[in-house]
C-alpha cells in the first residue's frame, strides 16, 4: 500500500483537499471526492475499503468505485505524490 | 457522484 511521501503535505480545504509537494516545489488539487479518498488512505485505510466507503455515501456502484480509486492511485504514482511502502 | 481528481495547480514557489 502507497502513502504520501514525507515531503508532500496534505491541506484539507473548503472544496477538497491541497498537496504540497516541497520537493518538487509544486502543489495539486482534490475535489471533495479525491479528498475523501487521500484522507482515508492517510488514515490507513485500502483502495478496497475506501471503495466500499464511496460506494455507501455516494450514489456509485462498487465497481465503478474501485476504478475511480485505482485510477486516482495511479495519478497520485505517475506525480510522484506517493511513495511504495 | 463525481469522480476523484486531481489536477496540478501550479508552483509552490509562487503561491
Amino acid at each position: 500500500m502507497s502513502r504520501l511521501r514525507a515531503d508532500v503535505t496534505a491541506c484539507p480545504t473548503d472544496d477538497g483537499m491541497v498537496l504540497l509537494d516541497e520537493r518538487q516545489g509544486r502543489y495539486w488539487q482534490l475535489n471533495s471526492t479525491g479528498a475523501l479518498v487521500v484522507q482515508a488512505l492517510i488514515d490507513g485505510a485500502t483502495p478496497e475499503q475506501v471503495a466500499d466507503q464511496l460506494s455507501r455515501v455516494r450514489p456509485v456502484s462498487r465497481e465503478r468505485a474501485v476504478a475511480d480509486v485505482a485510477a486516482l492511485m495511479d495519478q497520485l504514482t505517475r506525480a510522484k505524490l506517493v511513495s511504495a511502502p | 457522484y463525481e469522480p476523484p481528481l486531481l489536477a496540478e495547480a501550479g508552483d509552490y514557489a509562487e503561491l
